[in-house]
């Protein structure tokens, strides 16, 4: 089963075009929010309904703009995982389960309790959608889809609502039905842990246009996507608030270190938990005099990872944290770091952001 | 309570319950229709229909009436045709139940859009990509996610439809058991002397069936809407 697209269209302020094979195993569509990736899944459901191009999964033609071919969403045979579960709300989990079989004839090879079994969700049959939590409802999901015997799985960010306790609880089912099931996955995410865990084949996508593809180590080695890729990567600490300041900052305790953030609605004492871009910090040898950033804070140098040929990630322990900077490879050699080294963080108060809260 | 009522009271409390029923049912269907269109299509003429739909609902009744008597009149050429057929709409108690439910009609496509507009038509495209074609979309998702407001919208119309005086006066006149509704009666006695004692029973029997239509409604569409919340 081999899904094999080419794909033109134009919108406002956005084209895309794209021209792609996805062979068996899992294909992950890689880019940031607005580099066509959904666009480009809703076109092969059959939701993105314009454009040019062709889009075939194996000898079935599902879209040809030359010969006017446009086969409805529900004449694709293609299972959609949706980022919010999508799950109706007036069914029962088993209902939606089944949904897809008033529609189908759906052959044997689908084992309803096989699948059921596989997600774990068989304590949740006869509960309704609105009662499940964030994790619970997107097993549910890729059942549903699972269960309509599709030829192809699509999967739009299916992780990116839930927090990361979940997304690791879920990764491990994608693998799963691609190998047992042997159903070929679309993946789409912008999360280059999920690339490495999940991909066999990597697309990576930036402004609708194909930067590069092939295996998953190789594809994110390339540089112009280890920088998207890097983009994304961001380090969490948990802080608790001291006080609050009368120009509006807050004052927060890691450890035996102080940060000053912009204003935290939260009760002093309280822990918050904040994430930090790797891109946003400048790594220093010694505290700076006569700066703006108003956060400096020492660590050691924890461990240094090559992220592509010109730059490096280096994580820096701070007392019971990891931090993780994003540098080029000269910079590295100009500070002269290396493993166990003493170094300091100055981290800009605006670029502090509080985590948002796990959900579900 | 018969003995509470008179038969006349009586039989203008049951009118009025059979006119509101009928009513309702029969414009429960065309209401979806045009709700559905109204929500969820674009096409010329959008606006138009909208206005039509409302008319009833900022019209005098008269008006309203008038125009259905010259629409539905034993002698214009719709009254006739359906005379024919043995459908007779002037000073009959079905004539009643079509000017109440073009009354009320602005009401069931009112509270019927809403419940449309506010169902999530992700979960339509959802439903497509699981093998569904619009149909049957239609069907097993929309529909079901529409109901709450079905049901509000109904009961509304039940209510107005059951309070309709001036629309159906004007079309089908005021003649005790067959088309005299609960609001015409109450007129009529407020006509005669002596009829106050009369009158009053009916509008606390109004005030009784409003206040419950109104406050069923209220109860169905937020019990409904607690089950559907995601």
């Amino acid at each position: 089963m081999t899904l094999s697209v080419s794909l033109q269209l134009s919108m406002q302020s956005f084209s895309l075009d794209v021209e792609f094979e996805a062979p068996k195993g899992i294909t992950v569509l890689f880019g940031e929010s607005g580099s066509g990736k959904t666009t480009t899944i809703n076109a092969i459901a059959g939701l993105q309904t314009n454009g040019q191009g062709r889009i075939t999964l194996s000898d079935r033609v599902l879209f040809n703009s030359d010969s006017n071919i446009h086969l409805k969403p529900n004449q694709r045979n293609i299972g959609y995982i949706f980022q919010e579960s999508r799950l109706f709300p007036h069914l029962t989990v088993e209902q939606n389960l089944n949904y897809a079989k008033r529609f189908k004839n759906i052959n044997k090879s689908v084992d309803f309790n096989h699948i059921v079994a596989l997600l774990g969700i068989k304590p949740l049959l006869k509960r309704r959608p609105n009662s499940l939590s964030g994790g619970e409802k997107q097993r549910v999901a890729i059942g549903r889809a699972l269960l309509s015997a599709p030829d192809l799985i699509l999967a739009d960010e299916p992780l990116a609502a839930l927090d990361g306790a979940r997304k690791a609880e879920l990764l491990p089912y994608f693998k799963r039905l691609n190998q047992e099931l042997g159903i070929p996955v679309l993946y789409v995410t912008h999360s280059p842990e999920e690339v490495l865990e999940l991909a066999d084949h990597v697309i990576a996508l930036e402004q609708g246009r194909i930067v590069t593809q092939g295996a998953a180590r190789e594809v994110m080695a390339n540089s112009k996507v280890a920088r998207t890729a890097n983009r994304a990567i961001k380090s969490t600490l948990t802080a608790h608030l001291v006080g609050q300041q009368s120009d509006g900052l807050s004052e927060l305790q890691v450890a035996n270190e102080t940060l000053y953030v912009p204003t935290l609605d939260a009760p002093i004492g309280s822990a918050v938990c904040l994430e930090l871009v790797a891109n946003d910090l400048i790594l220093s040898e010694s505290k700076v005099n006569g700066i703006s950033a108003l956060n400096q804070v020492c660590g050691t140098v924890e461990s240094i990872e090559t992220t592509s040929s010109s730059d490096v990630l280096i994580n820096v322990c701070v007392a019971t944290e990891i931090i993780s900077t994003h540098i080029t490879t000269r910079s590295l050699n100009n500070l002269n770091l290396s493993i166990g080294d003493p170094c300091v963080l100055i981290i800009k108060s605006v670029n502090i952001c509080h985590a948002n809260r796990a959900k579900g | 309570m018969t003995d509470w009522l008179g038969p006349n009271e009586w039989a203008a409390v049951l009118l009025s319950i059979k006119v509101a029923f009928w009513a309702t049912l029969f414009s429960l269907p065309a209401a979806i229709g045009i709700a559905y269109l109204l929500a969820k299509k674009e096409f010329v003429g959008k606006q138009l229909l909208n206005g039509i739909v409302h008319l009833p609902l900022i019209l005098p009744p008269v008006v309203t009436g008038y125009l259905l008597l010259m629409a539905f009149g034993k002698r214009t050429p719709v009254g006739s045709f359906l005379a024919d057929w043995g459908i007779e709409f002037a000073f009959r108690w079905s004539g009643a139940a079509l000017a109440a439910a073009i009354m009320a009609f602005p009401l069931l496509v009112r509270a019927i859009r809403l419940s449309i507009e506010a169902i999530d038509p992700k979960l339509e495209e959802a439903a497509a990509t699981l093998g569904a074609s619009r149909r049957w979309v239609f069907i097993t998702i929309t529909l079901p996610l529409m109901l709450p407001g079905i049901i509000a919208g109904a009961v509304l119309a039940f209510a107005k439809a059951m309070g309709e005086f001036g629309a159906t006066i004007t079309f089908v006149s005021n003649i005790p058991g067959q088309t005299q509704t609960l609001p015409s009666a109450i007129y009529s006695f407020l006509q005669v002397p002596g009829g106050e004692s009369s009158a009053t029973k009916l509008v606390i029997i109004s005030i009784i069936i409003a206040m419950g239509a109104l406050l069923a409604s209220e109860w169905f569409s937020r019990r409904m809407s607690r089950r559907l919340q995601l």
